[in-house]
């Protein structure tokens, strides 16, 4: 019988067990099969990814959080002095949980305690960030927060899908998701951007402008940092458009026609015919819906899976780009809310460079009208 | 008289006493760079300023050239300090930000890495007042930089140091939010990025930027204007520069 006892035993399997699925990010963890030389299914549910962590990814090496980082890990439980054997994942769950050892550059708990989260007295803030801060959109997680994204999924607590997931995922192929992510290593090289202003020049270049005007020394709430090229919260939105350009066969088209979110595609198609016999030779569909198809035959510029991680502003910008890197002379959504949404609210622009026409459920839109309603709440 | 190393401009509008701030910045800036031996010329260009603003520059040191204009348009106070300046670059200071007194001579440096050619852009953008966030800006030659994120939003602002050329043969677009469009200094950027100009980064440099309740940036946000069209927001350049790397390769 080991020290705990049997009933300690138990507590301390259930203990664990509670840990491997509060920390366990689905997302995350499928992101890695193939790469990390094992096989998943599409999807999985929480439960269903610590039960193939368990018997496939593991062994692997691959991450189930995309909150515990090996390295970090490693070496900041060398700082706790803490000697880790065997599996650092497990070693962590077992022993640096108890010793509040934060395992991951992307969480700074000094910043998260200083913040309003709602944290109990008394309770350790990385585990509450890990139970209900990680799916919130906000900056609390530390100075780089703001750039993490600003999207929370659908159900994102329900399916621990936490808001920085845009950003662990970003360029996912250039980085091996057992060890690091974009967002790591940008979070760790932008420690090392904000610690060069403690060089002694620049705090004394600081400090002699403080002496001109005192009020650049107040921190407010707390400053966070943005750069580039990693940290920033329209990286991930570059990415998507860079996507989108690289993967249309064409680089200009005469028209561009958002198709439909859901439904038949029969006004849309009769919209791409009628500019067909207005001369308009290379006409691209723009498909933006989740349940949305792209059709046959058409040129598509297929959108979809680059939106899902995106926010409103974001998904727009990319809606955007795609048209204007495109510059038809003729712009129309049909049935399309994402592609009305572009021509509505920068109407006013795009109409000095391409004529611009909606439908929504086989009426016209008035644009006209939309475009001054917008217009309006500018200047209010 | 001989053309001068650089102009370094302040332009103003309804900043008041705190345009007294940031002329003591760029005096210490400008000094600074005199004696490093690099000649400056200082102008203050007062755009519709009130009264309170003209009173703050009243008394400048000697040598510090002050006109007022009227454009509401600063864009346009831009383009007008470099027509009537003399110069081989500018750097350009909002009235009521500051500088690090090495900006102009660490900015110079930088630019002499490939004369004419360098727009220099501070490493830090150090924001105080209403917001209170560090910015630490992308260098172009930085292999991860993605420049296709200019096609999404602003790498870098206007308060730069620039070869003449870059503003006489680029000079800023009229702004024009009624009509949709906003963003001159992105689009100047885009512009730049173009004509072949490389956007570096002098570091240990910093801007500190007053942010006011509401910026013309974020109005320009909120209102949901874009940039004016340009070749590099175009998928064609783009597959231009594609197929020019590729023959590089």
């Amino acid at each position: 019988m080991g020290w705990f006892g049997s009933g300690g035993l138990r507590r301390a399997k259930r203990q664990r067990t509670d840990r491997v699925r509060m920390v366990t990010h689905p997302a995350f963890y499928l992101a890695q099969a193939g790469v990390a030389g094992f096989e998943a299914p599409e999807t999985l549910d929480v439960d269903g990814t610590v039960e193939h962590f368990a018997a496939v990814g593991q062994a692997a090496g691959a991450r189930v959080s995309a909150l515990f980082q090996p390295d970090c890990y490693l070496s900041r439980a060398q700082e706790a002095g803490l000697e880790v054997t065997g599996d650092p994942f497990e070693h962590w769950l077992e022993v640096g949980w108890d010793h509040r050892v934060v395992p991951t550059p992307l969480f700074d708990e000094q910043w998260y305690a200083a913040a309003d989260t709602g944290a109990r007295a008394g309770e350790w803030g990385f585990e509450h960030f890990l139970r209900e801060g990680c799916y919130r959109k906000g900056r609390d997680a530390g100075p780089f927060a703001p750039n993490y994204g600003d999207n929370e999924a659908m159900r994102a607590r329900e399916r621990h899908d936490p808001v920085l997931m845009t950003g662990m995922l970003n360029h996912a192929e250039r980085y091996d998701l057992r060890r690091t992510s974009w967002l790591e290593e940008g979070v760790a090289k932008g420690r090392e951007r904000l610690d060069s202003l403690d060089d002694p020049r620049v705090v004394a270049l600081v400090a002699k402008a403080a002496a001109i005007e005192p009020e650049i020394m107040d921190e407010g709430p707390g400053r966070w940092v943005a750069w580039l090229p990693h940290l920033h919260p329209n990286v991930v939105t570059a990415t998507a458009a860079e996507d989108v350009r690289r993967s249309l066969p064409v680089d200009r088209a005469d028209a561009v026609v958002y198709f439909p979110d859901d439904g038949p595609h029969d006004d849309a198609l009769r919209v791409v015919e009628e500019l067909r016999s207005a001369g308009a030779t290379t006409v691209v569909a723009v498909t933006t819906g989740p349940r949305s198809r792209p059709p046959e035959g058409i040129v598509t510029a297929d959108l979809r899976p680059r939106l899902t991680r995106l926010d409103r502003r974001q998904r727009l910008r990319v809606a955007l780009d795609v048209l204007r890197g495109l510059a038809p002379a003729h712009a129309v959504a049909v049935d399309n809310v994402l592609g009305t949404r572009v021509l509505a609210r920068h109407g006013r622009a795009l109409r000095t460079e391409m004529t611009v026409a909606g439908r929504l459920e086989g009426r016209a839109l008035d644009l006209d009208a939309m475009v001054e309603v917008q217009r309006v709440r500018d200047e209010q | 008289m001989s053309r001068a190393d650089i102009a370094a401009v302040i332009t103003a509008h309804n900043e008041g006493d705190l345009a007294k701030v940031s002329m003591r910045s760029l005096q210490e800036a400008v000094a600074q760079a005199r004696a490093a031996g690099l000649t400056v010329e200082v102008l203050a260009v007062l755009d519709n300023p009130d009264d309170e603003t003209v009173a703050a520059f009243e008394d400048v040191p000697a040598g510090v050239r002050v006109e007022r204009v009227s454009f509401a348009d600063q864009g346009h106070v831009r383009n007008h300090a470099v027509s009537v300046t003399d110069s081989d670059y500018l750097a350009f200071l909002d009235g009521d930000d500051l500088w690090t007194e090495n900006w102009l001579v660490d900015a110079f440096d930088v630019c002499g890495r490939d004369p004419g050619r360098v727009i220099a852009h501070p490493e830090v953008n150090w924001f105080f007042g209403h917001q209170h966030n560090l910015y630490f800006l992308a260098d172009q030659d930085d292999p991860e930089f993605d420049p296709a994120f200019a096609r999404i939003a602003n790498p870098w602002d206007a308060l730069c140091m620039a070869p003449r050329s870059a503003h006489a043969d680029h000079p800023y677009a009229d702004r024009a939010v009624a009509d949709g469009y906003a963003y001159e200094d992105w689009h100047w950027n885009l512009e730049t990025l173009v004509a072949g100009y490389r956007h570096l980064v002098a570091p240990q440099t910093i801007h500190f930027k007053r942010r006011r309740k509401k910026s013309q940036f974020m109005a320009a946000r909120d209102a949901w204007v874009i940039t004016r069209p340009s070749e590099l927001l175009t998928y064609r350049w783009w597959s231009e520069r594609d197929g020019r790397d590729d023959s590089s390769a």
